[in-house]
């Protein structure tokens, strides 16, 4: 989780709360009625379909856009779960805020219910979320 | 959730902490004394202090199995096959192995230990790797974000590769990065040019490695380099040759098109490269060269998301590469051999469209980003 161990600015980042944000975050998708499991799919099949249109503007509901870079190399799961990752990020516009997620991150979020530490890269506000996904 | 994650993260601290203490018992008290490493049925035998992890054994020894992480048994790049003495498979290995491969004694060589005679099984190219301390003899930008290395190699030294293998790059500490990490990345010169090793390099967000690249690393700073590695290579026939890349995945092809002009070889090639808009482009004046000098060589960018300067400015194609082949190439498909590099999306897309034009599978090579 530390920086400069698998990322440059580790997961948590500045994030004064560590890893209790897991647990703040939680009680956003459990007061929404939204799994971290349906948030992660959701995420996930955005990732599959975007990422094979080589940068074409993809818009898979009216005023959701996104794009998908994918860059070399992979990456484990700090949480120690088995397996690598892809590196890439994609971008999700919606509702006036861009979202960037990675094939890592949307793992924590499904997996582990890691959302990222506030003020890293691919933290994203669970309640952000939970608006993308209702508007599927 | 905190009880659970605190709990977590106690029982991870106290494995980890018993992990430390064996390695260090095990550097301390066990002595294995030497044991013999024969490497393909005899081809070659290695003595060497028993104790080491099979993949750093090696290492010492000159022998570099490609690896993505440095030998922390998160990548599983480090696959070999061990016929004889090699334990049990680990749990740490079980992740990276799939059933045939565990049947077949594929193991995962930075998990392995070394602490009896151990019989191993290498692809020949793996004798070929080198590893050198190089200089940064010059750095380019050859677009935002994107930056050119030519790392010289010490004097007298030289690397034998084929276009389209690649090296590894050890990064440096800085900042609050205190890790040293092994990249893959093309090679993008010619493999003429074999005294030095020319990689493209993208910023990836939050990496590493391609941070200390394009933000740290000066000329006339030295690094750890070693190569060549991978298969992905131009094969020995005179077939038309469909090239398609994106990003720095245009490094490949690069040296496969140095090569074709060092020893002018006729093929029909074209290189189809995707990108967003024209910001993405590069080397488009080293490709004006290439159509110059190859006897049958053209070069096709294509625009998936042109900006609205583009749309006005812009005379080239504009839409998914699969239907710009499909434009260009028809029926010659059949016939010809393709050359992909770029991210999983473009390698299995294009793929997938090349085979449903009639290409057969065995005539698909590639080198995807992962």
């Amino acid at each position: 989780m530390e920086q400069g161990a698998f990322t440059r600015d580790g997961f948590l980042s500045d994030d004064p709360m560590g890893l209790d944000r897991v647990e703040v975050d939680a009680r956003i998708l459990a007061e929404a009625g939204i799994t971290r499991e349906e948030v992660g799919s959701a995420l996930q099949e955005l990732w599959q379909k975007a990422r094979v249109l080589m940068g074409e503007a993809f818009e898979p509901v009216p005023g959701v856009i996104v794009d998908v870079k994918e860059a070399r190399g992979r990456i484990a799961c700090p949480f120690g779960h088995p397996g690598i990752y892809a590196k890439g990020v994609m971008s999700v516009e919606y509702r006036g805020h861009t979202l960037q997620l990675s094939p890592l991150s949307i793992h924590m979020i499904r997996a582990h219910g890691f959302f990222g530490g506030r003020g890293g890269f691919f933290r994203v506000e669970p309640e952000d979320l939970v608006e993308l996904v209702r508007a599927f | 959730m905190t009880s659970v994650l605190i709990a977590v993260g106690a029982v991870s601290a106290i494995g980890a902490v018993f992990a430390v203490l064996l390695e260090v018992a095990g550097k301390l008290f066990a002595d294995y004394g030497e044991v013999h490493i024969d490497i393909n049925a005899g081809a070659r035998s290695l003595t060497a202090t028993g104790g080491g992890h099979l993949l750093g054994t090696l290492r010492e020894r000159g022998i570099f199995v490609p690896s993505a992480c440095g030998g922390r048994g998160s990548c599983g790049a480090c696959k070999l096959r061990v016929a004889e003495g090699g334990g049990p498979v680990l749990p740490t290995e079980v992740p990276y192995l799939s059933t045939e491969e565990r049947s077949d004694g594929i193991r995962v060589s930075c998990q392995v230990k070394v602490r009896n005679d151990i019989a191993i099984w290498i692809p020949e190219g793996i004798f070929n790797i080198r590893s050198w301390r190089a200089t940064l003899a010059s750095k380019r930008e050859l677009r935002p974000g994107m930056v050119e290395l030519r790392w010289d190699l010490p004097p007298g030294e030289q690397i034998r590769f084929k276009a389209g293998q690649y090296a590894q790059l050890k990064s440096a500490r800085y900042g609050k990065v205190k890790e040293e990490v092994f990249r893959s990345y093309s090679i993008s010169s010619s493999p003429g040019d074999d005294h030095a090793i020319e990689l493209i390099i993208e910023k990836v967000e939050g990496g590493v490695c391609s941070t200390w690249v394009c933000d740290h690393l000066k000329v006339g700073d030295t690094a750890g380099i070693s190569g060549p590695y991978g298969d992905f290579a131009l094969s020995d026939t005179d077939r038309e040759m469909i090239l398609i890349a994106a990003a720095s995945g245009l490094a490949p092809i690069k040296s496969m098109l140095h090569l074709m002009e060092d020893t002018r070889n006729p093929r029909k090639a074209t290189f189809f490269f995707s990108a967003r808009n024209t910001g993405e482009l590069f080397h488009l004046e080293l490709m004006k060269r290439f159509e110059d000098s190859l006897a049958d060589f053209r070069f096709v960018p294509t625009l998936t998301r042109p900006t609205e300067q583009d749309l006005v400015a812009w005379s080239g194609k504009i839409g998914r590469v699969q239907a710009i082949i499909a434009e260009m190439v028809g029926n010659r498909v059949k016939e010809a051999e393709a050359y992909l590099c770029g991210g999983a999306g473009l390698v299995e897309g294009c793929t997938t469209a090349l085979k449903a034009m009639g290409m057969p599978s065995d005539r698909v090579f590639y080198d995807k980003f992962e």
